[in-house]
């Protein structure tokens, strides 16, 4: 499909064409670059083995069943951290932004919360909650929890004075003015905090496999480097990052604002 | 027969400290049932105001506010309905939950308004786009659903807040005619406000001027002729020498606040 517009200059310039082939120029560029670096360059292939070895190792990996149970576990801590997130994010920006006075405490530390390196805090989840999912899940709903409250008080607390003027005239009960006016005002900046948390989550839950777990994907990765099976771990990461991608992907259709 | 009474209303922004405004000073006024009535006056003279308490938004200072005897405390959308001049449109409800949100709120059942909302938009030319979003309406077509959303409750009065204050001049004229019939039809009260002499003129059965800060009706003019008018109305005797005394009286009100 080419869509073309036509230039103050008069020049039909087919968009969406232009576009996909630079994007295609910049991933043949990448590729060149890694067939240059493995082949003349003689780059280690304890650092980076070749595109061939890599491809082979992932087409031997994805049929094998293990690995898409490794794969569903990452899925699943992704899943339920954002779950958690979205649930207790959603609430305590709810309740919160009923009080001016807990707004006004509570907004500089959801926003600090907000920027704040949780890496840091790993460690603390292991001690803590150990090394299983549930480390994951919790550190990664933490993660996402954040953003999503944040967006929730500051999407609630900014509904424009008109909209609540028509709730007025027309006699809105309280729970009308709440999810008729309030929601619906607030919901794009809701919806990008849950966006924001999704893509969080997917980070932390990769990030927390890596740093030190028994299941899933990330460990998988660490396992693989750890044996010197360089393109395995290149492969796995491969996977990886389509399943992460294909999951944001995801998120981000059935969490799109509509209408506005 | 007499709908509204208002009965020497005050209201006072922030009484008692310094910088207290008396936005509404005195304003004794009917308004009769299916009267179409305008109050045009320079900006910050309490029209806003005095329509807010009309509709019970507003609670005056003193004096008060009548409707069919009752003292008017809060809003009653079934008595009186508000059109803003923003639309003020739910960007995230389709056109047909928009016309029916009035209702709902209202206590109406989603069945039932839907069912009158589904009928207003059709009174007001617009019943192929129930599904639509606001966004894809022009504003003119915005501010009939608004008008809509207000006709659904069945209201005896209609209160309009400059509702063509956002429109361009052509689209204002057009959606001005298309109102204009709808309202005879619907047979309601309205009082409208507007900064537009011609419109103040051509919609009335009566004008109110009022001056400037604090408000105060400076006059009342009756215009004589049937509603609902056409165009020509315009380009007639009447029209012209209503609109000329208006600018005068405008031109002198104004004047009060330059000195």
């Amino acid at each position: 499909m080419t869509t073309t517009t036509i230039r103050p200059g008069g020049r039909r310039v087919p968009r969406s064409m232009t576009i996909w082939s630079m994007r295609l120029a910049l991933l043949v560029v990448v590729l060149a670059a890694w067939v240059f670096a493995t082949t003349v360059g003689g780059v280690s292939p304890l650092i980076l083995p070749g595109i061939a070895a890599v491809l082979e190792s992932f087409f031997s990996l994805v049929v094998r069943p293990e690995i898409w149970t490794q794969a569903g576990i990452t899925v699943l801590e992704m899943l339920a951290g954002f779950a958690i997130a979205a649930v207790v994010g959603l609430a305590v920006g709810f309740l919160l932004s009923r009080s001016r006075v807990l707004v006004r405490a509570a907004e500089p530390l959801f926003a600090w919360g907000y920027m704040f390196p949780f890496a840091l805090l790993y460690p603390l989840f292991l001690l803590w909650v150990g090394v299983g999912l549930e480390s994951k899940i919790l550190y990664a709903a933490v993660g996402a929890f954040f953003p999503i409250a944040y967006n929730t008080i500051r999407g609630l607390r900014s509904v424009d004075r008109k909209y609540l003027q028509v709730g007025k005239a027309y006699g809105a009960s309280g729970l009308q003015i709440d999810l008729n006016i309030k929601l619906g005002a607030a919901r794009p900046m809701i919806l990008s905090g849950l966006r924001i948390g999704s893509s969080i989550v997917t980070i932390y839950v990769v990030l927390a496999e890596l740093l030190g777990s028994n299941l899933g994907l990330g460990h998988e990765i660490e396992s693989a480097s750890s044996r010197l099976q360089i393109a395995d771990s290149y492969a796995t990461v491969l996977l990886l990052i389509v399943v992460t991608v294909i999951l944001q992907r995801i998120m981000e259709y059935l969490l799109r604002s509509r209408h506005e | 027969m007499t709908q509204l009474v208002i009965d020497n209303l005050t209201v006072t922004y922030g009484s008692g400290t310094d910088d207290a405004l008396v936005a509404c000073a005195g304003i004794d006024l009917t308004i009769d049932e299916g009267e179409f009535v305008t109050i045009i006056g320079p900006s910050g003279c309490g029209k806003s105001t005095l329509l807010h308490c009309m509709g019970g938004m507003l609670q005056p200072s003193e004096g008060g506010v009548f409707f069919g005897g009752e003292r008017v405390v809060k809003p009653n959308p079934r008595n009186a309905a508000f059109v803003f001049q923003d639309y003020s449109l739910f960007p995230w409800k389709s056109v047909g939950e928009n016309a029916g949100m009035g209702l709902r709120f209202a206590g109406a059942s989603k069945a039932d308004a839907a069912a009158a909302a589904a009928q207003q938009l059709d009174f007001v030319g617009l019943g192929d786009f129930a599904d639509r979003y606001p966004r894809e309406l022009s504003g003119g077509m915005q501010q009939r659903v608004a008008v809509a959303r207000a006709l659904a409750l069945e209201p005896k009065m209609l209160l309009m807040d400059e509702p063509f204050g956002a429109l361009d001049e052509q689209t204002r004229r057009n959606l001005g005619m298309d109102l204009a019939r709808i309202l005879a039809e619907a047979g309601q009260a309205v009082v409208m406000i507007t900064h537009s002499l011609d419109e103040a003129i051509f919609w009335a059965d009566r004008i109110i001027v009022m001056s400037a800060r604090p408000g105060r009706i400076a006059e009342e003019i009756r215009v004589p002729a049937p509603r609902p008018r056409d165009l020509a109305f315009m380009t007639t005797q009447p029209f012209q020498d209503i609109r000329v005394h208006l600018f005068e009286q405008l031109e002198q009100v104004q004047g009060a606040v330059a000195r």
